[in-house]
């Protein structure tokens, strides 16, 4: 301390300023985004340390070139504490870009900002240069291959029941075969779109359902029946598919010491109808008395 | 060809177990001595009756035990 005088000059006390610091570690890219995205696809992820001693909340920022719309590039973390980590991740649902092929996309750089608790504005801690790529990959349409199937249409059929509709177990397996590298996202995003639906509704004339039926309640048969005489068995059939189908029964009929079976003829039935089907049993002569079960198996 | 169904659809019931079908809902002695009488050779109902066991059987019909009639005779009226 100098003396001047009586005035005195010099430090009074001294400050010890902690730094506010963070980082950034494990950049990755997660995987690629479909064109025409139905949903948000995740692409990249990295982790925010929070090292600074007060309680800040932190945005990472992401630079994409070429630029890609419907990207997010900018995600908060939240309030977070000394010490602490937090996973962050990027998605993006880009819209139709037109391509011809995948597109290529390369994210540049990753910002670190932290916010002012007392201004509200954000205050930029680090950047990192970065060279890390991810693809957008051209949609897939019915018509034209994709990268597994000759079409987007057979891309469907694989995943349809065979009511050529895309249930539940249809759309796990597809993103079980993307998580297992048979497939890519934007197969499996094509798949999405006809998540729940008939796939002729995306594609159209794409698939021809199975013909569905079942054997209904209202038969047309006997009580009784007296050997040596024939009597004629109705089995009610119903349409259950989405086309008009040819169906058939086979007929067994068991009794004492006896068994027998008997085939239909085909009838076709409209969607949604029910009909009998009827095949004729000469009974034996020597048929014994009995009760006779009779068991329909029902084809199409 | 694509199987879509299988069920059992009915029974059918020939013979004596078409002749005593009704007798546990309505039970008629004129049918138990029709029985006795064809057992017997007396008359003919279209049928053979083997043994005393249809007549016992058809007696518990009769009664309404069906599946004491069914253990007894070739019918099966207990489980339709």
């Amino acid at each position: 301390m100098r003396k001047r005088g009586d005035i005195r000059i010099g430090a009074i006390e001294e400050i010890t300023v902690t730094g506010v610091d963070a980082k950034i570690t494990d950049f990755a890219v997660t995987g690629n985004v479909p064109e025409d995205a139905s949903a948000y696809y995740q692409f990249y992820k990295c982790k925010v340390h929070a090292d600074s001693s007060l309680d800040l909340e932190y945005r990472v920022r992401i630079s994409i070139s070429p630029s890609l719309s419907g990207a997010e590039t900018t995600k908060t973390t939240g309030k977070m504490t000394h010490g602490t980590t937090k996973e962050i991740t990027f998605s993006a649902k880009p819209p139709d870009l037109g391509l011809t092929g995948d597109r290529t996309h390369t994210i540049t750089a990753v910002y670190l900002d932290a916010k002012d608790p007392r201004t509200g504005a954000w205050v930029n801690l680090r950047s990192y240069s970065r060279s890390d790529t991810f693809k957008v990959e051209k949609k897939v349409t019915c018509g034209a291959a994709t990268p597994h199937y000759s079409n987007g249409c057979e891309l469907l059929k694989h995943y349809a029941n065979d009511q050529c509709e895309l249930d539940d177990s249809g759309m796990f397996a597809a993103t079980r075969d993307y998580n297992n590298g048979i497939i890519t996202i934007a197969e499996v995003d094509f798949v999405a779109k006809a998540w729940g639906k008939d796939i002729n509704t995306l594609c159209a004339n794409c698939c021809t359902p199975a013909p569905k039926g079942r054997i209904c309640e209202e038969h047309d048969i006997p009580d009784t029946a007296k050997a040596g005489t024939s009597i004629n068995i109705g089995v009610c059939v119903e349409n259950t598919g989405k086309i008009k189908a040819n169906y058939w029964v086979d007929v067994k009929i068991s009794g004492p010491g006896y068994s027998t079976t008997l085939t239909s003829a085909k009838k076709s039935i409209d969607v949604g109808k029910k009909d009998k089907i009827y095949v004729r049993w000469d009974l034996p002569l020597n048929l014994q008395s009995g009760t006779y079960t009779i068991d329909a198996t029902l084809y199409a | 060809m694509a199987k879509q169904d299988e069920q059992t659809i009915g029974k059918v019931h020939t013979g004596f177990c078409s002749f005593v079908q009704d007798l546990p809902s309505n039970p008629s002695s004129e049918k138990l001595k029709d029985l006795v009488l064809a057992y017997n050779g007396i008359k003919d109902l279209g049928f053979d009756v083997p043994t005393k066991d249809y007549i016992k059987g058809a007696v518990e019909y009769y009664k309404g035990n069906v599946d004491k009639g069914d253990e007894l005779t070739p019918c099966a009226f207990g489980d339709s």
